[in-house]
């Protein structure tokens, strides 16, 4: 059950990097290291992705926020901004046995960036609402970007920009429904909002790998997989968001560190769609040519706004 | 499918009696010092020294009575108590006590029990011989208000014989089928009016009768002792002493149980129970003007192990064993007293306990269940890169440390208003419990890869370090109240009563579900299988109770006729049960079951048509349903609550008589009948037990200091079961006890 209840700014912020530069004990600085998709909405071309630190000011005697940044438009053109002073929301929920803190902004023109277009439709949730994935030995090790772990940004800058933020290695929950033929024929289908898809990717060699945890397929199958892994993925950007997708491709199962192949588990097919604010994820297989699984879930607690 | 059992003869009465009923082989002595006992007895102490004056069920059974039943033990009485039912099986440390549909077989029990004012607060040291007993009472319905934790079903008060009463050597010997053998020796001295000791100690043997057909041995042979040393002394008019210091040693074998397919006893892996207890129990009671204050202090210590062929199966599948040691101290204190001529009576208490255990509890894995359990299920998974473990057995293995503390204050105040008693108490409660876990296994397994040629080469080799460690917390609050009316009806006719009362029943931790846990651990580890979460399926809640009861004592025919009735209803919050899991698990898990309900009724009747003839009856009926159950899987909503029997049913005639001429100066003759059933074994009643009785009889020959008795019981061979439960997937049963004939000879001189 989620729970929101309004903190004083001041208690509510207790993961703080720093005090701010100035004499005034009512103002914080956070920089925030994430990842930035910026789409060029004109010429319809890939979008440019690179680390971004943001620079969010904070003030709580005023309750409003600032962010700055610099994000790279082309591979010759930057653009730096910074925000107004923004109105924060601020919430702390109750997510799997803990509270987190949830700062929220939004805006419909927050500022002007350096190349004087304007920055438009503005949101932005620093969140510690994030679903990590469960240890496996040998998997790798899961990284936090920031002291408050996420910062879900997006807006348009001008006309022709749209900037989202993401984060590299990403795990998904939701709700797996897997349609397969029964003994007799028919079609059968299982539901399982156990299974997580955890997406890592290496963005340099564009390339992802897909682990999913807890994995059962079908009412009949005997025992869940604990992990699966899927190396190799296809990474690509477009337009409309990021997706992941591969075939013929033969899992591994971590076992006590060692990777072990498993034929039996052979994705047909792989396709994974994050698109939107980049916090959601579609995905559809195939597996050993009879289950077809279809995911829809996030990797973002996400609350609802009538709770801010 | 019903296990059924088949009626035996019909029960007969009829005898012939000549002199007074109830004798014992040796009277009592009157108590020349005037003590009174009764304030050394923690239950007179709480409730009216007069039972039946007391708006409570309750049994009391003598001496005398227990002696014709051939009664040492607890388990002795089942059935004799109305809907109080204490089934025989597996071993002396499954005590599982039932009453109007409450009870546990795991833990923290439901009724509690008090042994020479000692309160046992582990359940696993409930089943043991006591030698000369004086008197068993059992009260029915929550006592918690006055007794605490786990006496929601009722409190079972045992004394035994106190030197003050009775000097002089009891020596006791005896003998029955099955190799059956038992002896106990006592010693009772008074040395001064005011100072008196004994001590005393019993040994028992069984041969067993229940064969493994794997090597043919005897399963539940069992060797048994125990000493005694009780002293009472008046130190002064006001000031008495009574302490009783106990210790009990057990090596048995134990655990027949029968496989349903087969029909056979039969499995390869040894089981037994070994068992140490000491006990010693202070009381202390000052008398004032109108006042009175006692002080019962407690330590006890249990060392007991039991190890078990987990699968019951002639294949190697685990084995568990389950070491523990257990220490706990209690206080009590109570102070009483009475105002306004006796007509306002107050009683208050402080209780408080402390206990700490330390488990250890390895489940050995072997050869059958590596392969079927684990090497099956990850070859399934990953055919073309199978597995073959290092080893054909290795352990995984849980220690716990379970410290729990407990303190209470409680309150009882009655007033007498004519022909009306009106009674009110109540009790506040707090306790926390801690459970610290040490899981630790070091395996590990062989990957092969099959190559195209079908031949498997090594592939990997995977080690499995488990090494983990927990700390939970529990803390409980909670408040017992009581209520109560009682009215006196005209003539010395007897008393009708009304309660409402609180039961609680403490909560725990599912310690035996530890060894499945950490083998979904192992499976997780190699790829297969879900993480339990330790947290949730740890503990379990306690359980509350609501009791409702109207009843009534009675007496009539100038006392010949002694009848007691009762009607009662139990709501039931968070009942605790008993489960196997699904699927192939082994290890049992208390849960909450939601909502349950209790209802039934019990009368007892005594009757002395004429002298030296006794005509008892007892009866219980019991509807104990789920309100509310479902586990996830099933919806048990409406289904008979397992293990509580429908019915019990006690018949007895005793006949006494002293011939006027010859060596003999009393016989008695003793013909009684135990009815229990129907039970289901199950919650969703698929599996059940139907009634059956057993035929028990006795002849005693009472000489000047010495007594014979022949005895039997179950003469008819009824077949019954007293256990089913499944494990693994599969069913088993233990079977009652058959057919037994013995002597018993008592040789008193004082």
């Amino acid at each position: 059950m989620k729970k929101l209840i309004f903190a004083a700014a001041g208690a509510a912020l207790v993961s703080l990097a720093s005090c701010s530069d100035n004499n005034s004990v009512s103002t914080m600085s956070i920089p925030v290291t994430t990842y930035s998709m910026i789409t060029n909405l004109v010429d319809g071309g890939d979008p440019v992705v690179a680390g971004t630190l943001y620079k969010f000011n904070l003030d709580m005697m005023t309750g409003t926020a600032t962010v700055g940044g610099e994000l790279p438009l082309s591979t010759d053109n930057k653009v730096t901004f910074v925000t107004n002073n923004l109105t924060c929301a601020i919430g702390t929920y109750t997510f799997e046995e803990s509270y987190r803190e949830v700062i929220k902004m939004e805006s419909m023109k927050a500022g002007t960036a350096s190349n004087k277009e304007d920055l438009i439709n503005f949101k932005c949730d620093l969140t510690q609402l994030a679903y990590f994935p469960k240890e496996i030995q040998g998997l790798p090790e899961f990284s936090y970007p920031t002291y408050l772990r996420y910062a879900v940004m997006n807006f348009n800058l001008g006309q022709n920009y749209l900037v989202r933020t993401f984060w590299p290695d990403m795990t998904f929950r939701g709700t797996t429904t897997t349609s397969y033929p029964a003994s007799d024929g028919s079609l059968k289908t299982f539901t399982n909002k156990d299974v997580q898809y955890r997406i890592v990717m290496n963005l340099k060699e564009k390339k992802a790998t897909v682990i999913l945890y807890d994995v059962k397929l079908a009412e009949e199958m005997p025992q869940t997989i604990s992990n699966i892994v899927l190396s190799n993925l296809d990474l690509g950007f477009s337009s409309s968001g990021i997706y992941v997708s591969g075939s013929n491709v033969v899992p591994s199962v971590y076992e006590g560190g060692v990777a072990t192949p498993n034929s039996k588990y052979t994705f047909d097919s792989f396709q994974c769609d994050m698109t939107g604010d980049l916090t959601t994820a579609t995905m559809r297989y195939k597996v050993a040519g009879s289950y077809s699984g279809h995911f829809s879930g996030s990797y973002i607690l996400k609350v609802a706004s009538n709770e801010d | 499918m019903a296990i059924s059992a088949k009626l035996p003869i019909i029960y007969v009465l009829f005898s012939a009696a000549i002199t007074a009923v109830g004798q014992s082989a040796v009277p009592l002595q009157p108590d020349s010092a005037g003590l009174q006992l009764s304030e050394l007895n923690v239950v007179a102490l709480k409730q009216d020294a007069r039972i039946r004056e007391d708006a409570v069920s309750a049994t009391v059974i003598g001496r005398a009575a227990l002696e014709e039943l051939n009664t040492v033990s607890l388990k002795g009485i089942s059935d004799v108590v109305p809907n109080l039912y204490i089934p025989d099986y597996g071993s002396r440390i499954t005590s599982s006590i039932y009453v109007r549909g409450l009870g546990a077989r795991m833990d923290h029990p439901a009724v509690g029990l008090n042994v020479d004012n000692v309160p046992y607060l582990n359940k696993n040291a409930y089943d043991f011989d006591i030698a000369d007993i004086e008197s068993v009472e059992m009260l029915r319905g929550p006592q918690s208000t006055l007794y605490g934790r786990n006496t929601m079903g009722g409190l079972i008060n045992v004394q035994t014989l106190s030197p003050m009463r009775w000097q002089g050597w009891r020596i006791m010997a005896e003998g029955g089928r099955g190799n059956d053998y038992r002896a106990s020796v006592g010693w009772y001295h008074k040395f001064t009016p005011g100072f008196a000791t004994s001590v005393s100690g019993n040994f028992s043997y069984l041969g067993g009768f229940f064969r493994n057909e794997n090597d043919g041995k005897l399963l539940d042979r069992e060797l048994a002792g125990g000493v005694r040393w009780k002293t009472n002394w008046r130190i002064s008019d006001r000031v008495y002493l009574q302490n009783v210091l106990a210790g009990s040693l057990l090596r048995q074998g134990g655990y027949p149980y029968e496989y349903i397919e087969t029909g056979e006893i039969n499995y390869n892996d040894t089981c037994f129970y070994r068992r140490f207890t000491v006990n010693d129990g202070l009381s202390l009671t000052y008398r004032g003007d109108g006042w009175s204050l006692v002080s019962i202090t407690t330590l006890q210590h249990i060392d007991d192990n039991m190890t078990l062929d987990q699968d019951f199966l002639p294949l190697s599948y685990f084995t568990l064993t389950q070491k523990q040691r257990e220490t706990a101290l209690t206080e009590d204190v109570v102070v009483k007293g009475t105002r306004n001529e006796g007509k306002y009576k107050w009683l208050a208490g402080f209780f408080g306990f402390f206990k700490h255990l330390d488990m250890n509890a390895p489940v050995t894995f072997k050869d059958t269940g590596i392969k079927s359990l684990i090497e099956t299920h990850r070859n399934n998974a990953n055919p073309d890169y199978p597995i073959v473990w290092d080893s054909r057995e290795f352990p995984l293995n849980s220690d716990f440390t379970i410290p729990t503390f407990g303190i209470a204050l409680y309150h009882e105040s009655k007033y007498d208003a004519g022909r009306w008693h009106f009674a009110g108490g109540v009790r506040l409660d707090y306790e926390q419990a801690r459970l610290k876990y040490h899981s630790h296994c070091d395996t590990g397994y062989q990957i092969l890869s099959r190559q195209p040629s079908g031949v498997f080469h090594s592939y990997d080799h995977v080690d499995i370090k488990i090494d983990d460690t927990g700390d939970f917390h529990r803390r409980y609050f909670t408040w017992m109240p009581k209520a109560s009316v009682l009215y006196d009806l005209p003539s010395d006719l007897g008393n009708v009563y009304a309660t409402v009362t609180k039961g609680y029943k403490s909560g725990g931790f599912n310690t035996q579900m530890f060894s499945e846990v950490l083998q979904q651990r192992l499976m997780h580890i190699m790829g297969i299988g879900k993480q339990y979460d330790v947290n949730s399926v740890v503990g379990y809640k306690p359980e509350y109770s609501w009791n409702y009861e109207i009843g009534t004592h009675l007496s009539f025919a100038e006392g010949k006729v002694q009848a007691e009735m009762s009607l009662f209803y139990i709501d039931c919050r968070d009942q605790q049960l008993t489960m196997f899991p699904e699927g192939t698990t082994t290890g049992r898990i208390m849960t909450n079951a939601g909502k349950t309900r209790s209802a039934g009724g019990e009368i007892s009747v005594k009757y002395i048509p004429v002298d030296g003839l006794l005509l008892n009856a007892a009866y219980g009926y019991t509807d104990a349903r789920f309100r509310e159950f479902n586990d996830g899987l099933h919806d048990y909503r409406g289904k008979v609550i397992p293990y509580v029997p429908r019915n019990t049913l006690f018949l007895q005639s005793v006949f006494t008589c002293s011939p006027r001429t010859g060596v003999i100066e009393h016989w008695t003759f003793d013909v009684n009948m135990k009815g229990t059933g129907k039970i289901y074994w199950n919650e969703d009643n698929t599996r059940w037990q139907d009634f059956y009785v057993q035929l028990g009889a006795s002849v005693s020959a009472e000489f000047k200091n010495i007594g014979i008795q022949l005895w039997g019981k179950n003469l008819t061979g009824t077949r019954y079961h007293t256990f089913y439960f499944m494990s693994m997937g599969n069913e088993f049963v233990q079977r009652g006890k058959p057919w037994q004939i013995g002597a018993t000879l008592r040789f008193n001189i004082n």
